[in-house]
């Protein structure tokens, strides 16, 4: 792995540490505050305040991605077509399930993008980016 | 032209990662035309010396 290589790959992973600290960080403020906030706006503004270091993490991983060699670049873009193909049918399998009453998991939504990240790794490392 | 260079090194000198090396060694990965050329500088041939003609098969 070349020293340029090696030195994206060490500022992406404490970029990701920062970014998860914050929003654990601000999530549990924002519970906590949520609690004593009367006034819709403030609410919103508290509801939403965890995805601005999710936006931060996205910011690190896009600089990441841009700073890998061309095999990896294509190993991650063919991972994310798969993971985008995976997830339209996991959407569209909670619909029907839905839509016929068998359950809804509509209140675990906030899961539905962690859950895309991992199916992302899972294609990643199938197909052979095990490095990154 | 024999290297004694590790796939780290090589992958130093390309600057990409070892395992991108590892795959294009094995034939699992075609370069693009830059990287191409990039190999075919730091080993001092040809893209033809180093790359046969039969789809799918370099060395």
């Amino acid at each position: 792995m070349s020293e340029r290589i090696r030195k994206a790959n060490r500022r992406y992973k404490v970029e990701m540490i920062v970014s998860m600290l914050l929003y654990m960080g601000v999530l549990v403020a924002a519970k906590l505050a949520v609690r004593d906030v009367e006034g819709d706006i403030m609410r919103v503004i508290l509801a939403l305040a965890p995805v601005a270091p999710l936006a931060l993490a996205g910011i690190a991983f896009f600089r990441f991605y841009l700073s890998m060699d061309e095999r990896d670049q294509r190993v991650s873009a063919d991972a994310a077509a798969l993971s985008l193909f995976i997830g339209i049918l996991t959407a569209l399998t909670l619909g029907l399930l839905r839509a016929f009453e068998v359950f809804s998991l509509e209140d675990e939504m906030m899961w539905f993008g962690p859950y895309l990240i991992i199916v992302w790794g899972v294609m990643r490392f199938l197909l052979g980016g095990r490095e990154c | 032209m024999e290297k004694k260079w590790s796939q780290s090194d090589l992958a130093e000198r390309l600057d990409v990662s070892r395992q991108t090396v590892n795959s294009l060694e094995r034939g699992k990965y075609d370069p693009s035309l830059p990287l191409a050329f990039k190999l075919a500088r730091v080993f001092q041939l040809t893209i033809e010396e180093i790359f046969s003609e039969e789809k799918g098969s370099n060395r």
